[in-house]
């Protein structure tokens, strides 16, 4: 139901994506974009932002009428997706006009008496439809059902902004069993291409929804729009949030730490929260956290919305156990190429259902790779997939165990990571300051000369965009080190404009050597030396986070070696 | 050596000009470098090296620019070459792709007897 959001206050660090999918209607019929394929993570909040938009326009007195249809596994079949397609138009509209939410949900006077007399073209609209239900015409309703918005929106002159969740769901329509006709999800070409119908699509995993776009009718229809993960302040302010309305008392500094392991992943972040409080916890210390980690990956929601995905993907029993043996292996392998090759005969199953394993677990997005097969990089999935795996396989699942086990695999996550923070004036050379202190910090880390200077190398680098880009008035920049034994992690923070580093072109030095222009090196030099780089939208601010995994010889074991 | 400004230092020996960026290779440095090197050429040089003997610290300003002396002494059909680098201007130069038109070696005399044998019309 779109109603079932948290309140709009909670909702941080979105901003700009609201208003931009609000302004969609305008920018439609400017012809400025097109239909947004919404793209971003499993639980990264794509379903939360289209019910923000839903309810913020809802309230607002808005030229655009909104309407939120989420894709069930229950309603697939052609006949019944479009009775509860049709019906969720018509009572949104009404409850949208009425401004009457209970009406959303079925609640109250029966459909056809909640018409508003001024839209008597609703009722025709509900006869003809049951028409054609009551003639078995399941074509006939379903072009119906979805020509309802762009009608409802040429008789009132107002857009009708749709926006589809779940939409992987919709190469799964079927006619009378499932799998008997694939290209159903191309009826939404009509409605999609409508000036008046802007849609907002999303679900997950990408290749799914891609693949919807790029093999039917609906190719070209759709831009994307990839919503990035939550800034680290961002998600910290999320989670403290929902802690204070649970009545748990959270420190900072261990908050922090959890949601960064956590990803920065809203529905992660949710989940620790209320299982906090389920466990009737007053504090959120780092032993509890890890507690009701332990419980989530194995018991709780995070395990349940996983093994939901699982189970969707992969309906057979006898093949989910084939797969969760694959999936063991691939992360005991590392991802090794050469293992996937090995399974067939170290699992004693067909290379065929190895093959079909591996595309099931790809399509579900516990596989990751455009060519091949690679393990996500998250891991509070790889932890519910061995509990699964510990559940399913071992038998061997004890929850004190598991909880041991998760303690000791993240022992060192737990150990206090230090903070260093400084801000910079943007000035000519500034950045040699941000160098000289990386210096004290590398020291304080006793990483080698080499990779000191590399980093410090980045550093200068960002600190040079940052300064360069740096909009605003207070033309500062701003720093923060994060440092463990095994982790560096350094926030650039400025009022530069955000900018997606897969849209910057990669230079290249035969090129250049003849262009006027010759910089457009530091990205590169960026990327090249940091383990990751990311680049965030804090409400007005661009940050530029370098991460940089430690690894055991990029350190000077002999203190007597320590540089200067 | 002629101290024209305090970032960069040059010496001419035989025909081979050797130039000495110091301290911080950004823009400001890199201009200099590009002004010292350009001189050189404009009076016939076709030898140039480049010792980092006495470089800190680089940028991806201070590359661009060692790309326009590539640039110009590729056109007069000249010879460059890196000395005294640190691993780590070793490691992205080759990355960048830079090490492809210059020759790098670990000192100034190694790079001079080299030139040496190097004959330009």
């Amino acid at each position: 139901m779109p109603f079932n959001c948290i309140p709009a206050k909670d909702f941080v660090n979105r901003k700009g994506e609201m208003l931009h999918l609000k302004r969609l209607p305008e920018l439609r019929e400017s012809h400025v974009t097109g239909n947004i394929l919404l793209e971003g993570a499993h639980g990264s909040g794509k379903t939360e932002l289209l019910k923000q938009v839903y309810r913020s326009i809802y309230w607002e007195d808005s030229p655009v009428i909104p309407f939120y249809y989420a894709f069930k596994s229950a309603t697939l079949k052609a006949g019944v997706f479009a009775q509860d397609y049709f019906t969720q138009f018509i009572r949104q509209y009404i409850s949208f006009s009425a401004k009457e939410p209970a009406i959303v949900t079925g609640r109250g006077l029966p459909l056809s008496r909640s018409v508003p007399p001024a839209s008597a073209w609703l009722l025709d609209m509900m006869d003809e439809f049951e028409e054609l239900r009551n003639a078995g015409d399941f074509y006939g309703q379903l072009l119906a059902a979805l020509a309802a918005p762009v009608h409802a929106a040429t008789r009132r002159g107002k857009p009708v902004l749709i926006m589809l969740d779940n939409f992987q769901m919709a190469s799964r329509l079927y006619e009378e069993t499932p799998g008997d006709f694939s290209a159903l999800a191309g009826f939404f070409e009509s409605p999609m291409s409508s000036p008046l119908c802007p849609h907002i699509i999303t679900g997950a995993p990408e290749s799914a929804l891609e693949s919807i776009f790029a093999e039917n009718a609906l190719r070209g229809t759709a831009e994307r729009m990839v919503l990035r993960p939550l800034p680290d302040d961002a998600a910290h302010s999320f989670f403290k949030s929902f802690c204070a309305k649970l009545g748990i008392q959270e420190d900072p500094e261990t908050s922090v730490r959890f949601v960064k392991f956590l990803s920065c992943n809203p529905l992660y972040i949710k989940s620790i929260a209320r299982s906090l409080w389920r466990m009737h916890k007053k504090e959120a210390t780092q032993r509890d956290l890890w507690e009701c980690y332990s419980h989530e990956v194995s018991e709780g929601e995070i395990a349940l919305y996983w093994s939901s995905l699982f189970s969707e993907a992969i309906r057979n029993p006898a093949i989910q156990r084939i797969a969760m043996r694959v999936f063991r292996h691939l992360v005991e392998a590392d991802g090794e190429v050469a293992a996937i090759e090995r399974l067939p005969m170290i699992l004693g199953v067909s290379e065929l259902e190895v093959r079909e394993t591996l595309a099931a677990l790809k399509t579900a997005g516990f596989l990751q790779g455009r060519t091949g097969y690679k393990i996500p990089k998250d891991p509070v999935l790889l932890d519910v997939m061995h509990s699964l795996y510990m559940q399913d396989i071992e038998g061997k699942y004890h929850p004190e165990r598991l909880r041991e086990m998760i303690l000791e695999k993240y022992s060192a996550h737990n150990r206090p990571a230090s903070c260093f923070e400084m801000t910079l004036l943007a000035a000519p050379e500034a950045e040699l300051i941000a160098a000289k202190a990386f210096e004290q910090i590398a020291r304080t880390m006793k990483l080698n000369t080499d990779i000191a200077e590399r980093i410090q190398l980045a550093l200068i680098e960002a600190c040079i965009n940052a300064m360069e880009h740096s909009g605003g008035i207070e033309k500062k920049i701003f720093l923060k080190f994060y440092t463990s034994p095994s982790r560096l992690e350094i926030a650039i923070d400025s009022a530069g404009h955000f900018f997606d580093p897969e849209a910057v072109e990669d230079p290249e030095v035969a090129v250049k050597l003849t262009s006027a222009h010759k910089r457009g090196w530091g990205l590169k030099l960026i990327q090249s030396i940091m383990d990751e780089v990311r680049i965030e939208r804090i409400d007005d601010r661009t940050r530029v986070l370098l991460i940089k995994h430690i690894k055991h010889d990029e350190v000077l074991h002999d203190t007597k070696k320590l540089q200067g | 050596m002629t101290p024209k400004n305090f970032r960069v230092s040059s010496k001419e020996i035989g025909d081979t000009a050797v130039i000495y960026p110091q301290g911080y290779l950004n823009n400001v440095t890199g201009e200099s470098l590009v002004q010292e090197c350009t001189e050189h050429i404009e009076k016939g040089t076709k030898k140039i090296v480049i010792s980092f003997s006495k470089t800190e610290l680089i940028n991806s300003i201070g590359i661009s620019m060692l790309l326009s002396i590539i640039e110009k002494l590729l056109n007069t059909g000249g010879e460059l070459c890196f000395t005294d680098m640190s691993k780590m201007l070793k490691d992205t130069f080759e990355m960048l792709g830079l090490t492809q038109y210059i020759t790098s070696f670990d000192t100034e005399a190694e790079a001079l007897n080299y030139l040496k044998a190097v004959s330009h019309p």
